[in-house]
């Protein structure tokens, strides 16, 4: 299937509905402003020239999440292979005005959520930014039920366990 | 140490998953170890700070960008893909065979021009007389002597004349238009005669020839060319006149290379 003209408003649409859990999810994950939106782009493209492979027997959001983690990953590994290359790279702690501007509270997260291990950051991201159920954490990361709870255990605690010895308190 | 299972229960209240008998029962086990609970209140700060992280806000132009690069590259893909079928369908016809045929074919083209070029001379450019195809005009084109436009705007004729003199001919090209009845005379000498008649623009027309007057009558919008032979070759003066109701309205002596 292709979308033709009339298919084109119909893509729009979703492109209006999911843009901003899109990109979020993206940010959460690479932690980089310009790099969400490039991930963010590229999950869409790639949604639209595979919409063949969607089955509509699954949620289609979990499927469009399915390619942002993935292209996510993707562009992780990229960067860790370039940085790997070029040691000299700056880290570049500057971010967007859009960023700056949030609370204390969300960079700290975001800071701890970094250095969480790629599989324990994606449940966390999943459940507590876009209130996935244990199930849909396994689809879109097809992962059992089990597992998805183990890790986002886990997580939690080595979370906890970062944040407290960055020295945060409620 | 706390419990595993007390932990998992701890992580299935806070993510609404307990049944009531297992939030009373992790309840209780809380009331009775302030370490465990201490634990289950940190966990449940730190599951708090996402609700409190705000969502970022894309900015205004990813959803254009995202909408540009997909449809774009659609309209693209779709170019590529006529332009590939015609270059597959070229490579599947373009055999080496043809290709010796075809440069085969535009060679012996190129000489047929080139000998039908060196034939058949070019007309002046200046003198176009292609809209003499189908009169009885023979000689040398080249060698034409043209006399007008004469334009008329008369009471209730207008239009012009061009009359050209070959070797020998005398060719009239007359573009008339009437309102009532005219009478187009040509008077000439015995060393001209009448040859022929092309009409361009059709019109009732009739026509009188003695031996040294050439006379048509018409109506309406007329175009026609009217030959005569130059005997001599001696390029003589024609007279050109036009009546309507028996009254002469215009009067001219053509004479060649005066103009």
């Amino acid at each position: 299937m292709k979308f033709s003209k009339d298919d084109r408003k119909a893509f729009e649409r979703i492109v209006d509905k999911y843009e901003k859990t899109i990109f979020n999810i993206a940010f959460r994950i690479v932690n980089d402003y310009e790099d969400a939106m490039d991930i963010t782009q590229t999950a869409f493209m790639k949604a639209y020239e595979n919409i063949d492979s969607y089955n509509p027997s699954h949620k289609f959001f979990s499927w469009l999440y399915k390619i942002t983690v993935n292209e996510s990953l993707n562009h992780l590994n990229k960067k860790k292979r370039t940085e790997k290359l070029d040691n000299n790279v700056a880290i570049n702690l500057e971010s967007p005005e859009e960023y700056t501007a949030h609370s204390e509270i969300s960079r700290r997260l975001q800071y701890a959520l970094m250095k969480l291990k790629f599989d324990y950051r994606i449940v966390l991201i999943l459940r507590h930014f876009n209130s996935l159920s244990y199930r849909e954490i396994g689809d879109v990361l097809d992962i059992p039920e089990k597992t998805v709870k183990s890790r986002l255990f886990t997580g939690r605690q080595l979370l906890r366990d970062i944040l407290i010895k960055q020295g945060y308190k409620q | 140490m706390i419990e595993e299972r007390f932990i998992e229960l701890m992580n299935g209240e806070i993510d609404g998953a307990n049944s009531r008998e297992e939030s009373l029962e992790l309840k209780r086990y809380l009331d009775t170890y302030p370490e465990a609970k201490r634990y289950y209140e940190d966990l449940k700060a730190v599951t708090q700070m996402f609700d409190q992280a705000e969502e970022l806000t894309p900015p205004p132009y990813l959803r254009k960008t995202i909408i540009t690069s997909i449809f774009e590259r659609e309209g693209e893909e779709e170019r590529k893909s006529v332009f590939t079928s015609v270059l597959a369908g070229l490579r599947l016809t373009f055999s080496r065979r043809y290709a010796y045929s075809f440069t085969a074919g535009i060679i012996a083209g190129i000489l047929l021009f080139a000998i039908f070029s060196w034939i058949v001379p070019w007309r002046h450019p200046a003198e176009d007389l292609d809209n003499l195809l189908g009169t009885i005009t023979s000689g040398n084109l080249r060698e034409i002597t043209t006399v007008g436009p004469i334009d008329f705007h008369l009471p209730s004729v207008t239009g012009s004349a061009r009359i050209r003199y070959t070797e020998d001919r005398i060719l009239a090209a007359i573009q008339l238009s009437a309102e009532s009845e005219i009478q187009v005379l040509f008077q000439h000498d015995e060393n001209v005669r009448f040859e022929g008649l092309r009409s361009i623009k059709s019109c009732n027309h009739e026509m009188r020839v003695t031996g040294e007057e050439t006379e048509l009558s018409h109506i309406g919008i007329c175009e026609y060319i009217v030959v005569f032979e130059d005997v001599h070759r001696s390029h003589p003066h024609i007279g050109f006149k036009i009546f309507a109701d028996g009254s002469l309205l215009f009067e001219r002596s053509i004479v060649p290379g005066q103009e």
